[in-house]
């Protein structure tokens, strides 16, 4: 399986010192459409930057497809204000020559129903997220990153516009990368997980081998080793507890359960525990 | 980088300005017609004063309000030329701030760089295509009013308020270094946006930068080529008449016009060929 992206032990440093991202190591195999997911400030906005070409790493080294190939919706949607909106998607066919299709750019403006003579300092933060959407779209890429590109669209709008996008994707086997703090936005559309933190990669898989390698048990009070444990609560006597197990879970101690855990409940329970170790499946880990 | 790969780039600079372009053209237009259109005029002026029967060397009496008449128009004609000249003279400057500014500055400040570096356009393409347009309207459009000032300056010498080759704002209209100071301008612009990344600071910075050159030029531009002993012939006290060494009289005859002009040019072309170098080198090692 080729890399769309595939990351060594990448870093950003801040300009006034600290580290935005720190030692990042992943792949994301082409074709995937993937969640990246953290909490405010976690250095997802600086990862699909660093992926996009617009910074360059402090350390590590990032591969990706060529700038040709690579879209990306900034969180801030930078435009040009004096331009049009037909001007601006004339910008997207001058500057994209034998990629540019201006049937799918011109199709998101439409669904919008954006007046091709307005000026883009007129748009509303929406209807800009939609021309941004169109710029991203209209040149095919083979690598889409989004940086809560949907964020300021109105529900209605967000799935009109999910649904482009991922038809778009499908037909051109284009690998997504989009982010977000809030994971029900992009539970039901993705098929991988990138979970960052602090500026360090905490999960990284297809969702169902993620949701396969942990495990939600409650029971007694007991040692739950040899397994990775990365919460647990106790309430009364019972334990409840996200574990990832090593070997099998034996089950017949007396009164455990086992059961698969959501998604959300994973992302929250690592968020919970930075000292656990991140866990990338053999799908998204970097080759060695 | 081929000029082919800039095109897409050139024509998305254009769209963006060319409402400035249009109006830089519009002037350097007027000034085109201004210049010959007052040779003419004071050619048909002389013209009708010899008609007349009077003469300014001998002013008969009755003849006294026709030479005023006469001296005053032609005189405005000669400080049209100046005021040109001038012009030609703060040209580096707002080119400076104008590629500092809206060119450069703007973009990082507003993040729509970003939009065109993700569009396609390597940062090094963005720089280049940012800069060519402005490069390309001082290449072509200067040398042929320079030209045009040259032939009007040249006529201008049998009336009676000819333009001396080595008055300031002459000087500076009828020989290359106008163009060596406008490339100067751009690439000092280039720089000042770059490395301050935001509009009005750039602006400042770039007008200051290439003022401080221009003015330290223009005090050592007698001692660029060695002066002949003695005082000038014409007794006119010029720039570069006057004493270049405070212990002797020395001047400058008119056949020094071209090595001093050229070499002037070659240290001014020097220094923007520096800047440009420079902010390359900044963008580099800022951005992949």
């Amino acid at each position: 399986m080729t890399a769309a992206i595939e990351a060594h032990g990448l870093g950003r440093r801040f300009r006034r010192g600290g580290w935005a991202l720190r030692d990042c190591s992943f792949r994301l195999p082409a074709g995937r459409i993937c969640a990246l997911i953290g909490p405010n400030g976690a250095g997802k906005s600086t990862l699909l930057a660093l992926a996009a070409g617009v910074l360059k790493p402090t350390e590590g080294t990032l591969t990706t497809p060529p700038r040709e190939a690579i879209a990306y919706v900034s969180q801030d949607k930078p435009l040009h204000p004096q331009l049009t909106v037909a001007e601006t998607l004339r910008m997207g066919a001058d500057l994209n020559p034998g990629r540019w299709d201006a049937a799918v750019a011109g199709k998101v403006v439409e669904g919008g129903g954006l007046d091709p003579a307005r000026r883009v300092r007129a748009l509303s933060g929406g209807q800009r997220s939609r021309l941004a959407l169109a710029l991203a779209l209209g040149k095919r890429p083979t690598l889409l990153l989004l940086d809560e590109a949907l964020s300021d669209v109105d529900p209605l709008a967000r799935r009109e516009l999910m649904g482009a996008l991922l038809a778009t994707a499908t037909e051109d086997g284009t690998t997504v990368l989009m982010s977000s703090h809030i994971l029900s936005e992009l539970e039901d559309a993705c098929d991988h997980l990138l979970l960052i933190d602090g500026g360090r990669v905490r999960l990284g898989g297809s969702v169902d081998d993620l949701l396969q390698a942990h495990t939600l048990v409650s029971g007694p009070i007991s040692d739950l080793a040899p397994h990775t444990v990365v919460t647990a609560r106790a309430t009364g006597r019972r334990l409840t507890a996200l574990i990832r197990p090593e070997g099998p879970v034996s089950t017949d101690g007396g009164g455990w359960q086992v059961e698969e855990p959501t998604l959300e409940e994973l992302v929250l329970a690592h968020l919970g525990a930075p000292g656990v170790p991140a866990l990338l499946t053999t799908a998204m880990e970097a080759a060695a | 980088m081929t000029l082919l790969d800039l095109r897409g780039p050139v024509r998305v600079t254009i769209g963006l300005h060319r409402r400035v372009l249009w109006a830089a053209l519009a002037l350097v237009l007027l000034a085109a017609i201004a210049l010959p259109a007052g040779r003419w005029y004071v050619q048909s002026l002389a013209e009708d004063f010899a008609a007349t029967g009077c003469k300014v060397e001998n002013t008969v009496p009755g003849c006294g309000i026709r030479v005023r008449g006469f001296l005053s128009r032609s005189l405005y004609v000669n400080r049209m030329f100046h005021y040109i000249g001038l012009g030609m003279g703060v040209l580096p400057l707002v080119l400076g701030a104008f590629v500092a500014g809206p060119l450069v500055g703007r973009e990082l400040e507003s993040g729509t760089y970003r939009l065109q570096w993700t569009q396609s356009v390597s940062p090094a393409r963005w720089l280049a295509a940012r800069l060519a347009v402005p490069a390309a309207g001082a290449l072509l459009v200067l040398p042929a009013f320079v030209l045009l000032a040259a032939w009007v300056r040249r006529e201008s010498l049998d009336t009676w308020y000819p333009l001396q080759w080595n008055e300031l704002p002459v000087y500076q209209l009828i020989g290359p270094v106008s163009v060596s100071y406008a490339l100067l301008g751009i690439a000092v612009g280039a720089m000042a946006g770059l490395l301050i990344g935001r509009t009005v600071p750039a602006m400042a910075a770039a007008v200051t930068m290439v003022g401080i050159v221009t003015g330290a030029l223009v005090l050592i531009r007698p001692r660029l080529w060695p002066a002949l002993d003695g005082p000038s012939r014409g007794g006119d006290a010029g720039i570069f008449s006057g004493p270049v060494d405070l212990s002797a009289v020395l001047h400058h005859p008119e056949s020094h016009f071209w090595p001093l002009q050229l070499v002037e040019s070659a240290i001014v072309l020097a220094l923007a060929a520096t800047a440009i170098v420079a902010a390359f080198a900044l963008l580099r090692r800022r951005h992949r």
